[in-house]
């Protein structure tokens, strides 16, 4: 067999950041083409580029081979090795955009990753620093990597940015643990943090106030602190935003929303949006939120050869969730069972084996 | 000819993994299904085993069919990929569901340890 009839061909640039995490870890090579052809301004953008240079610098030997028109991406990929780095993130996408790729491949390297990112910590569009920190992380530490750390050093808010945040990740595993949740946990608590940067500092206790006028109503224990940025750790722009999470006594998982003020926008009105989507979250949500699945059920799929289960709602498939799962049947060969929930409505038992993934790169003990 | 009269149900995990089908249309179409199929006692019998098929479901046949035909990967491999935040649903939406309706919220109430101040 030639080696062109090994290449794996995806179109398009939807799951872009997906594509590239499966093809490093399964070492295969990809062929991403269409991207944006019919565009007005075809071919990756520049953060795509900026993402695909992360991810050169943290692997070895890896190729990218970009076509003249920028349609076309071929994705060798080298060995994960980690390392010590800088990440300028380009204007108008958050650091969450960068990050998230790096915590589905940091662990599985050979050297431990200590890398700062520069420029927006919290976006409309992307996941923010402290989503990251609170739902994300605490997914990774079920499936056994535990020594993750985000450290928020400045924050920086849209459209300047001037935040930095070092993502250390120091627990290195040959592969992750076979996780069995297959019931919803009680919320013990809601907690949050409020975070404004070259605004009054009321500003952060407005959106406390009205985040807890709603979520008075659960009778739950509300805890929800503020962080004021003042002069250096403000960034370069103003703004506001609020995190909100639950929490769990047995299981470590948490449902996370957040949100950000924008233009002409009141506190009031970002605090209580911030808790009604909470509480849609909940009700939606299976024993995970939306935007930690995808880590969730990547991690599932690298495991060992076991079978993993997790209980998800089926408001939860969207079109991202299906190609992310007909993509890890391309790379990977494997496919997940989804089984209706006899004991809980509205609710399905994702079921995978696991492919008994190695990591390469770690010495033997 | 007794199959005729038998509705073709999609089972989730075929319809994803179709990849000649636009993964809008196949959760439409299995959404859309679960809706037909589901019978309005679904709560009192507690559980999926209990779905009832209503009669004269065979009326759609020719949509089924051209559903089958569709060849198309996608309609659009260029959407937005935006990553949604848990922001994306509208406020006055929310509040017309948790904060007008009571019972989506006393629902809910179960999901969460009240803690002791609360209960005083």
């Amino acid at each position: 067999m030639s080696s062109r009839s090994k290449i794996i061909t995806f179109q398009g640039h939807q799951n872009f950041r997906n594509r590239l995490v499966l093809a490093t870890l399964s070492g295969k090579t990809i062929k991403i083409e269409k991207i944006r052809s019919d565009d007005l301004n075809p071919g990756l953008k520049d953060y795509e580029i900026s993402l695909l240079r992360l991810i050169e610098n943290v692997t070895n030997g890896s190729v990218i081979e970009i076509s003249y028109t920028g349609t076309t991406v071929v994705y060798r990929p080298g060995l994960i090795i980690g390392g010590d780095f800088v990440h300028q993130c380009p204007d108008g996408v958050a650091c969450g955009y960068f990050i998230e790729p790096m915590l589905c491949l940091a662990p599985f390297s050979k050297n431990k990753f200590s890398i700062l990112f520069k420029g927006l910590t919290a976006s409309k569009e992307h996941v923010g620093v402290d989503f990251i920190k609170w739902g994300l992380l605490p997914v990774m530490e079920k499936f056994g990597v535990r020594e993750v750390e985000l450290h928020t050093l400045k924050r920086g808010s849209p459209p300047l940015g001037g935040g930095e945040v070092h993502l250390i990740v120091n627990s290195l595993i040959p592969q992750p643990v076979t996780i069995h949740v297959l019931d919803y946990q009680k919320i013990s608590a809601i907690r949050g943090v409020a975070y404004c940067t070259r605004v009054s500092p009321s500003v952060a206790n407005r959106l406390v106030d009205s985040a807890r006028s709603v979520l008075k109503a659960t009778g739950c224990e509300v805890n929800i602190t503020t962080d004021v940025c003042r002069g250096e750790i403000a960034g370069k722009s103003p703004g506001f935003g609020l995190t909100l999470f639950t929490e769990s006594k047995k299981i470590p998982f948490r449902y996370v929303v957040e949100d950000i003020g924008t233009g002409g926008e009141t506190p009031e009105n970002v605090g209580e949006r911030v808790a009604l989507n909470l509480l849609e979250q909940i009700d939606t949500s299976g024993c995970l939120g939306r935007n930690q699945l995808e880590l969730a059920f990547l991690y599932m799929v690298i495991g060992k050869e076991d079978i993993g289960r997790l209980l998800i709602n089926k408001a939860q498939f969207d079109e991202q969730l299906v190609l992310f799962l007909r993509d890890i049947k391309a790379v990977f060969g494997t496919q997940f069972y989804f089984k209706q929930s006899d004991e809980f409505q509205n609710s399905m038992y994702a079921t995978v084996k696991g492919t008994g993934f190695t990591n390469a790169s770690k010495k033997i003990a | 000819l007794n199959n005729i009269h038998m509705k073709k149900t999609w089972d989730i995990n075929k319809l994803l993994y179709m990849d000649n089908i636009d993964p809008i249309d196949a959760l439409s179409r299995w959404r859309k299904e679960e809706d037909e199929l589901v019978s309005p006692s679904y709560n009192e019998d507690g559980g999926a085993g209990n779905r009832k098929i209503r009669d004269g479901e065979d009326s759609d046949s020719d949509e089924e069919e051209n559903f089958f035909v569709k060849k198309d990967t996608f309609k659009n491999p260029n959407q937005s990929d935006k990553v949604t935040t848990g922001n994306n649903t509208p406020a006055n939406i929310l509040h017309e569901k948790w904060l007008v309706d009571k019972s989506a919220l006393s629902r809910l109430k179960t999901r969460f340890f009240v803690s002791a101040k609360q209960r005083v």
